[in-house]
């Protein structure tokens, strides 16, 4: 046991501990959280910034809001319904089109109106979001994903999680939706992690509920190897979240639309940490060597050209054979 | 540059508490263990009896403190009737009068009272003897020809008053009796006809005696008997002496209710009495005599002691300082070991009502009321109801739960009533919501396994809030409650591995 937490220590592995008090109590101040947690802030802010974001249909902040939704929802076939402080991919819906009755979740699986307006009223009253507190609707236009990730997907979108420390991106890694995360790309629900080599954006290694895996668990296809287009483009976006919200620990969450481009999802700042895991190391060296480095880097480009050039896979090691 | 100023911060706290602790030990005294802890026990007398329609006057006795006994929070329950002490001449007993101006058929009058049993007796009983009561008239001349002859027996084979009373006492230890004492009350006489004949011998030859009723408080029991025993005086106070005949329980645990001749329970205006008596050991914690003496050994400088306050303020006191405690166990737990509950100090409620109901059936209770309310819950989905008004229903849901499974269950004694009162009912409701909203979007395992993760800290919380010092120490010296705070606050700053996430990086170990 002490063997394990040693080799942790030793390969800089970073637990919920240090994350909180070093890392996200000394970069993230209280009163900021509210740009993050709150989602329609966060689109408002991205907007500012000329960040592409998912299109907002609708705000519902009230109850008797919801019935007048239903008509409005017949203008989009297809839509998110989100709580706007929710956590951990809790209280999402995706829709993928309208049936006879109702609508079809993606996933499978049907929804009726009442369904759709239970959920709203719950959402609304708060038991999604943090501390039991009123929360509003959003929804949101559902991306049409890149056919990048298509061979390893299982409904629902993919998505880039980039963890970007004092406005240097330190970590990527892409989440790939399964059967058993009910088209979420969620971790914690069972989605896939695969760790991103952030000078080439190509995916590494993949993991499911914290353990390796070699193929799509529903698909059988390979997963690592898949260069992302962009790549240096999508962590200047990311990078963005720091002259955005003022955090210095923040988990960027980015999507492929096929039309549209990169889009930003959400901002994260309690970003978990299986992202160590999906990378197979640790958080602690490339946080230090961003700290080391951190005076002497100015603007956008340097902090992103930074990152490319000392975080890349190979100094780590790869899947196929080849250790440092 | 943070983290030293949290260390500076403990540090101060915790010398703070040390050298006040360290201070009151080695200079005031302060004893670090308890001195002659108690047991609780809960009472209930219970008397029926057929009132006759007209006013009915129910005079009873109550049971008194001293020796190895304090009586705390009396409660007389009788509705509709009036409630007054004192009554006729009953000596140096301890009477109530229930009253009520016109009553018929069956009624049903209860006495209830916590009693807490020393281990050192606090002192016997010293009012003096009056001579006057103690004699009685002679039925006959039989019956004064009988007692003089079993008198003069143990009068010959004994060679003081000392040998005499054992020998008086071997006479009527037998279970059959014979010779004069079985010519006097029978050969197969209850205990009470024997105690009250050894009373009349002794006062006879000249000692002092007096009976004394009461019961044993050895186990709990539903229905426990009515014993009866004797105190002799010896020049400056009453020791008790018992009969070994029908009664096994050992004479420490005999607490005094009445003593004399008079019944326990007398009703005017009513017939048909029965009474019954109830008794159960209860889980809580120990009250010592330096709390009821309100001293601590014989130190002067106690002004900041809360030994002084009273007793019920005492009590109250004694629960609170342990929350700290059970804050301490759950930050440990969360932040060394990384195990997760619904709520972040839940458990430490729950392990409080733990206490009334000892950790079981506590257990017990908590799993069948969650279980059950989550049954109710994943039923009020179909109902599509808002938020908190279906909070609120599955709370009145919770609450009914509860009554019901305390009144099925058998083996729980009387101090249910109160044991449901305390279970932290809201906390109950709040854990059945989280856990089904848990449930319904991370699946059963998570949920299950948290809730087990809940009820596992609790236990934990419980079991170290019960070690038997920690009370003790938590309220005699409360400024080691700074060393806890210290302790904390070093734990906030602690950014090393859980013990969870050692097996969540687990595959980052190996290579």
């Amino acid at each position: 046991m002490f063997r394990i937490a040693h080799k942790l220590r030793e390969r800089g592995v970073i637990g919920l501990n240090a994350r909180n008090a070093g890392y996200i109590g000394e970069q993230n101040p209280r009163r900021l959280y509210r740009l993050v947690d709150d989602k329609v802030e966060t689109k408002r802010l991205a907007i500012e910034a000329g960040i592409t974001v998912p299109q907002l249909y609708e705000l519902v902040e009230s109850q008797f809001q919801i019935r007048y939704l239903r008509e409005k929802l017949a203008e989009h076939p297809r839509f998110v319904i989100k709580p706007a402080k929710g956590s951990q991919g809790d209280g999402i819906i995706v829709i993928d089109k309208p049936i006879v009755g109702g609508w079809r979740k993606s996933g499978g699986g049907r929804l009726t109106w009442d369904d759709i307006a239970f959920h709203l009223s719950n959402i609304l009253s708060g038991m999604y979001s943090l501390g039991g507190q009123p929360d509003c609707v959003i929804i949101e236009e559902r991306v049409e994903f890149d056919p990048l990730f298509e061979k390893v997907t299982f409904h629902g979108v993919p998505d880039i999680r980039v963890v970007v420390y004092r406005g240097v991106p330190a970590m990527g890694m892409v989440r790939l939706p399964t059967r058993e995360s009910d088209g979420k790309a969620n971790l914690h629900k069972g989605g896939v992690g695969v760790g991103v080599d952030l000078a080439s954006g190509r995916t590494t290694f993949a993991m499911q509920h914290g353990a390796p895996i070699d193929e799509h668990p529903d698909t059988g296809e390979p997963i690592s190897g898949i260069e992302i287009p962009g790549w240096t483009h999508l962590l200047k976006l990311a990078a963005l979240s720091f002259e955005m919200t003022g955090l210095g620990y923040v988990g960027v969450d980015l999507v492929l639309d096929r039309n549209k481009g990169p889009m930003l999802l959400e901002l994260n700042a309690r970003p978990g940490l299986a992202i160590q895991v999906a990378n197979r190391v640790g958080l602690r060296g490339r946080l230090d060597k961003i700290d080391a480095a951190r005076e002497s880097l100015g603007d956008l480009d340097a902090r992103v050209a930074f990152s490319q050039t000392t975080f890349r896979a190979e100094l780590d090691a790869l899947p196929n054979g080849t250790r440092q | 540059m943070r983290s030293r100023h949290v260390f500076a911060l403990s540090l101060v706290l915790a010398f703070i508490g040390l050298s006040v602790f360290v201070y009151k030990v080695w200079v005031l005294d302060f004893p670090l263990e308890e001195d002659a802890s108690s047991q609780n026990w809960s009472l209930e007398l219970k008397a029926t009896f057929r009132a006759d329609g007209g006013p009915v006057k129910a005079h009873v006795m109550a049971p008194q403190a001293g020796g190895y006994f304090s009586v705390y929070q009396e409660n007389f329950i009788s509705p509709g009737f009036g409630l007054t002490q004192g009554g006729d001449d009953v000596s140096n007993n301890r009477q109530f009068v229930w009253s009520i101006r016109e009553a018929e058929g069956e009624q049903s009058l209860y006495y209830r009272a916590i009693v807490y049993q020393f281990t050192r007796s606090t002192g016997l009983a010293t009012d003096p003897p009056s001579h006057a009561k103690n004699r009685r008239e002679f039925a006959s001349t039989a019956e004064e020809a009988a007692i003089h002859a079993l008198l003069r027996e143990a009068t010959e084979r004994s060679a003081d008053n000392e040998t005499f009373i054992a020998t008086l006492k071997s006479f009527l230890n037998d279970d059959i009796l014979s010779g004069n004492a079985a010519m006097l009350i029978g050969r197969a006489a209850p205990l009470k006809d024997r105690v009250d004949l050894a009373v009349r011998v002794l006062n006879e030859a000249g000692i002092d005696a007096r009976t004394v009723h009461g019961v044993a408080l050895h186990k709990t029991a539903r229905v426990t008997p009515i014993i009866h025993w004797f105190e002799i005086w010896n020049g400056r106070e009453w020791t008790p002496h018992r009969l070994l005949f029908e009664v096994t329980a050992p004479t420490e645990s005999f607490l005094p209710w009445w003593r004399g001749d008079h019944p326990m329970i007398d009703v005017e205006g009513g017939g048909g009495v029965r009474i019954g008596v109830a008794v159960s050991q209860r889980a809580e914690s120990a009250i010592t005599s330096a709390m009821l003496r309100g001293d601590v050994t014989t130190s002067p400088v106690t002004k900041f002691s809360l030994y002084n306050l009273p007793i019920e303020s005492q009590l109250v006191y004694r629960v609170l300082l342990l929350i700290p405690i059970g804050a301490l166990v759950i930050a440990l737990v969360r932040q060394m070991i990384g195990i997760r509950t619904f709520g972040t100090f839940m458990p430490v409620l729950i392990a409080l009502s733990f206490r009334e109901t000892e950790l079981f059936w506590g257990i017990v209770l908590f799993t069948v009321v969650v279980s059950m309310g989550l049954l109710v819950r994943f039923y009020f989905e179909h109902l599509k109801l808002l938020l908190v008004p279906r909070l609120a229903s599955m709370l009145v849901v919770v609450v009914l739960l509860m009554a019901c499974v305390s009144l099925l269950s058998e083996s729980m004694t009387l101090d249910v009533g109160l044991s449901v009162a305390l279970f932290p009912m809201v906390i109950m409701t709040m854990t059945i919501e989280r856990m089904s909203v848990l449930w319904e979007e991370h699946g059963a395992k998570e949920a299950i396994i948290q809730g087990l993760g809940s009820l596992g800290v609790a236990a934990l919380t419980f079991t170290v809030m019960s070690l038997p010092h920690v009370e003790h120490m938590v309220f005699t010296f409360p400024e080691l409650l700074l060393v806890l705070l210290a302790t904390l606050l070093v734990i906030g700053r602690y950014t090393g591995p859980r013990l969870t996430e050692l097996y969540r990086f687990r595959h980052l170990a190996k290579r």
